[in-house]
């Protein structure tokens, strides 16, 4: 019997080709979309899960009460005190810090970031090895452990262990572990690994260890599963407070960051940094909103589909009235009736999933690389995902078959052998509601889709507060190359080819690290400028094309304005400063000319001594965007200092690639033993937003795609509508009736469905597409025009799709069309 | 066999009320070969679906076996059909996805019949109805007289006692309808009851009772002499 209701399955979908390809293909690419946006969001959501109890690990944060800033990073030896204050609380404890060097094997120099860790660091997250002990291959500090993909890059088909290198030319290591690469949904992006105790030597800083406000590791605790990070914060904040005290702990917060958390944390400062430079896996942080919007795109692209193909299945089931008849005749009861129905829309179903899958085999690569991120379709095979997709695609050919089969089924089969019951039938109703819902979501998928593209284009092309054409970005990474910057700085200068030259502690498209605050006399304590602090050399806002719109730059030939080093013996001093228009309007100053010339101070307790530094303001700047579009512009203040971490060299007009020849002839005379590290500030630029406008532009394919297959199921559905109408199609034109006539009345039909879809669509695309946008401090205004357009797309496409087979209908003689009944 | 009491179908649409059959008393005994015949929209397709169990009457009585089904819901009804009843159509009524011996073995599969035993019944019908050459192919593939073959040797591969021909030769030319009709003799002859309705008096000749109808109402009933 079940074997009949399969062989007849099979045979009905061959007999219905157009129907049936319409239908499985549908639904195989909405199927297909839907899986590989899930195989995104899974291995999204799936970050950092594979430590051992990712639930009880958490990263300590401090937060500075005087710039409100966080950071990602805690002080450096204080954590291990606080842990052993509470060995109850703490099973675990792990640190790391990353640190780009010169690594050179034999003659062949290269910059590879070094990451510093806790011997225990492999065992804390989880890491395999593969050769060597990773466990105690660091209690030796001259010992190296690497990753599969670095021993690979740096010692290409030799077997790295027992391998030399050197860095920064003077210390050498030997590599006597190997582990598993890190997973492209960890956190992690290291692959050389040192002892941490090495990190005063490198660094060449020793007293790295006794300075408990330095923050420059990264932080991880294992904590007992009976208390959480929360509890624990405050703990340790409790620790600093009794055992630290003063202004240190009062202007600082603790907070303990969920392991979880880290890849969905856009806000902190000093994060580590998200590009495996050894495997080029970039792990941009994503926000948890756009993650919903996929599983949303997916969700609705499974919905259109599945509407879709119970559509088809319900418009195909008339034409099988007669047969129902003879089966009834021949002694089938309902049941069976009904069993065969649900049989065939299961086996299109599992058809479709089948064919879903080879697309996702053939396009995951594509569409992984598209994202940034390595999806492979072998995750699909694994543990519940296939079942759940097996599941579902019952469920789809169960609903999809369950109208029909109650439908169908309950005929008199008096009148089901004459096959002419489905006309005036209710069902038409429900085919219409069904329609009307697809195309909703279509068209709310399209003009989201609309107000996305606005808003990304509108973001990525809003003015940046600076000009990064040819500006060369030259790394200080090195002492060697930081006490030869004037040299370099003042030889540049003089060249005709360049522009302008300039330095400064950091750059647009960097992270912003230090704050500073600032009081005013004669004002309540309540007044107080908080910024992020940037050392700028002279020129810096000239390099950088940064406008400043009331007063003046700092410059060198200004005595005042560089702050001298202050000391215990010289506790005040004094210099200038520039703010930009967001730290002005902090101040109270709406008029930036209002700030020029005011008077504020800089003041706090360090080892005992009261410092106040006076600031004399020199200038405003226009307000620039550092980070990333979506955050508000920081509040800045700048500062004139004499060194520097980085060089910006603007090339004068059309001498770019001169300048850039130029520029490393004189690095290499003045820092012989470092190879240059540079880069273009418009390629960083670029990068830094490259993922977000991908990620988006994808989103935009998908609601394309979605809308491609409300579109299939439109024709589908119109095909059916005139083939149950040929005999009437056939009395019109007898009675005179034009082609055109035809296809406007059958077209219209399917059309006005479109129209009432629209009242649906645009409220709810409107509230959600304003949710999203609230997500940005710069954002476009909402207008109807995406809704209009997506509203007259679908019509337009709804309208041709039925008229094209509205059209071949018509043309039928109609001798053939009235013989049919 | 069957006995008709009383019976009246009417259909009711909004406004109008067409009466199909109007109190039609008929009796048909086990083994006869009955033919009904009158002009179209007499009620002879409403009065054989009646008799088939596939419409239900609006009123009056009809005995299947001494048992009263006219107030049975289309299930209970189902159960009776299937186990005595075979039909003919005049379109033949043969699903196109299924080949001439699936088509055939239909009949069998919703009375839970082994396998076995279902394709050794199929064969043999099949070779009575003189189609099992053609047992691979689909109805497409044969001409009107084959397919109806296909279809009687469905009607009978069940061993239904009764079999209802709506119009068997009606899409059939001549020497096929002919052949058709000696198929139905024969199995008359070997105890099946036959109730055909049909629109030609040489066919109707095959019957040795014919029932004619008028605007839903019996008016002659008229034995065939020669046997």
């Amino acid at each position: 019997m079940f074997a009949n209701y399969l062989n007849m399955s099979f045979r009905s979908i061959v007999k219905h080709r157009l129907y049936s390809i319409i239908n499985i293909v549908g639904l195989a690419i909405g199927l297909a979309l839907s899986i590989l946006i899930i195989l995104f969001v899974t291995h999204e959501t799936s970050f950092d899960k594979a430590v051992k109890d990712n639930d009880h690990v958490y990263r300590l944060n401090w937060e500075s009460k005087t710039s409100g800033a966080r950071f990602a990073t805690f002080f450096n030896p204080l954590s291990k005190n606080i842990v052993e204050a509470y060995p109850d609380d703490v099973k675990d404890l792990t640190r790391i810090t990353l640190s780009e060097r010169l690594l050179s094997i034999g003659d062949e120099k290269q910059y590879q970031t070094i990451s510093f860790v806790d011997p225990n660091f492999f065992d804390f997250f989880s890491y395999k090895a593969v050769s060597g002990s990773a466990s105690t291959a660091l209690s030796n500090l001259n010992n190296a452990v690497l990753t599969k993909a670095a021993a690979e890059l740096l010692f290409p088909g030799e077997d790295a262990i027992g391998k030399n290198f050197t860095l920064d030319g003077k210390h050498d290591f030997q590599v006597t572990a190997i582990v598993s690469n890190n997973k492209s949904n960890s956190h992690q992006v290291s692959n050389i690994f040192l002892n941490m105790e090495m990190l005063p030597f490198i660094w060449n800083d020793p007293t790295f260890w006794e300075r408990n406000f330095s923050d420059q590791l990264y932080h991880y605790v294992r904590l007992a599963p009976n208390i959480t990070g929360d509890a624990f914060a405050t703990k340790a904040y409790d620790y600093i407070k009794n055992n630290i005290g003063g202004d240190f702990a009062n202007n600082i917060a603790v907070y303990a960051q969920p392991l979880n958390d880290i890849h969905f944390n856009t806000e902190l400062q000093n994060e580590m940094t998200v590009k495996d430079t050894v495997t080029g896996l970039s792990k941009p942080a994503r926000q948890k909103s756009d993650i919903t919007i996929f599983g949303f795109v997916a969700l609705l692209t499974l919905i259109i589909a599945t509407f879709n193909f119970i559509n088809m299945q319900i418009a195909q089931s008339s034409n099988r009235i007669k047969e129902v008849g003879v089966r009834k005749v021949l002694g089938a009861n309902r049941t069976q009736i009904a069993l065969q129905f649900i049989i065939e829309s299961t086996v299109m179903a599992m058809i479709a999933l089948v064919g879903s899958l080879v697309i996702v085999e053939i396009f995951s690569p594509f569409f992984g690389s598209m994202l940034g991120v390595p999806l492979t379709a072998d995750q699909i095979y694994s543990g519940g995902f296939i079942v759940g997709l097996i599941l579902t695609a019952f469920l789809v050919g169960i609903l999809s078959g369950l109208y029909p089969a109650l439908f169908v089924s309950g005929i008199l089969p008096a009148k089901a052998i004459q096959g002419r019951v489905f006309d005036g039938i209710g069902s038409s109703k429900l085919r219409a509601g069904l329609v009307i819902l697809q195309f909703s979501i279509a068209i709310g998928l399209i003009s989201a889709t609309g107000v996305v593209n606005r808003q990304i284009d509108f973001a990525l092309n809003k003015p940046l507060g600076y000009q990064p054409k040819d500006v060369i970005v030259v790394r200080l990474n090195n002492q060697e190359a930081r006490d030869a910057y004037q040299t370099m700085h003042d030889e540049l200068v003089s060249n005709p080819l360049v522009g302008s030259v300039s330095g400064g502690s950091i750059i647009p498209t960097e992270d912003l690290s230090d704050g500073s605050s600032f009081q005013k006399d004669g004002e309540s304590l309540d007044f107080k400028i908080i910024t992020r602090r940037i050392g700028v050399n002279d020129g810096y806002f000239d390099t950088l094309g940064i406008k400043i719109i009331a007063g003046r730059a700092l410059n060198d030939n200004f005595r005042g304005d560089l702050l001298p080093n202050f000391s215990k013996e010289n506790p005040t001093v004094e210099g200038g400063l520039i703010l930009n228009e967001t730290a002005a309007k902090q101040a109270g100053w709406s008029n930036p000319n209002d700030a020029i010339g005011q008077q504020v101070y800089s003041a706090f307790s360090f080892g005992g001594t009261d410092y106040r530094l006076n600031f004399n303001i020199v200038g405003i700047v226009e307000d620039a965007h550092y980070s990333s579009i979506r955050s508000e512009p920081a509040s800045l203040s700048f500062m004139l200092t004499d060194g520097a971490n980085v060089m910006v060299v603007k090339a004068s007009e059309g001498n770019l690639a001169q300048t850039v020849k130029l520029v490393d002839s004189i690095w290499q005379q003045h820092v012989p033993s470092y190879p240059i590290r540079r880069s273009f500030l418009e390629e960083d630029y670029a990068s830094f937003y490259a993922v977000e406008g991908r990620v988006f532009r994808m989103f935009i394919g998908f609601a394309g795609i979605a809308a491609m297959i409300a579109c299939i199921g439109l024709y589908g559905l119109a095909s059916f509508i005139a083939e149950r109408r040929t005999k009437e199609i056939g009395i019109r034109k007898v009675l005179g009736a034009s082609v055109l006539n035809i296809v406007t009345m059958l077209s219209w039909e399917l059309s006005k469905l479109v129209i009432v879809a629209n009242f649906i669509a645009w409220p709810a695309a409107w509230l959600m597409m304003n949710d999203w946008l609230s997500g940005f401090s710069y954002r476009i205004d909402m207008s109807l025009t995406p809704y209009l357009i997506a509203g007259l797309t679908a019509f337009i496409l709804a309208y041709t799709t039925t008229s094209i087979r509205a059209w071949s209908a018509a043309r039928i003689n109609p001798i053939y069309s009235l013989k049919s009944e | 066999m069957l006995k008709l009491q009383d019976l009246t179908k009417a259909y009711r649409t909004d406004e109008v009320e067409t009466v199909a059959l109007n109190n039609v008393n008929i009796e048909i005994e086990t083994g006869e070969f009955v033919a009904i015949m009158g002009p179209s929209g007499c009620g002879k397709s409403t009065l054989l679906n009646i008799i088939g169990m596939l419409d239900t009457p609006s009123s009056g009585h009809y005995f299947f076996k001494d048992e009263d089904v006219a107030g049975y819901s289309e299930s209970q009804l189902g159960v009776i059909r299937k186990q005595h009843i075979g039909f003919i159509f005049q379109s033949f009524n043969l699903i196109d996805e299924l080949t001439v011996a699936e088509n055939i073995e239909l009949a069998l599969l919703y009375h839970d019949i082994p396998a076995a035993e279902r394709r050794e019944r199929v064969a043999a019908v099949m070779d009575k109805v003189g189609i099992a050459h053609r047992a691979k192919h689909m109805p497409s593939q044969l001409s009107g007289g084959q397919q109806q073959r296909v279809a009687v040797a469905r009607a009978v591969v069940g061993n239904q006692s009764m079999i209802l021909a709506d119009e068997p030769t009606g899409n059939l030319d001549t020497a096929h309808g002919q052949e058709v009709m000696e198929m139905l003799q024969k199995l008359n002859e070997e105890g099946t009851t036959i109730v055909m309705v049909t629109h030609s008096p040489s066919h109707a000749d095959y019957a040795r009772r014919t029932i004619n109808l008028l605007d839903g109402h019996v008016v002659t009933e008229s034995m065939r002499s020669k046997i």
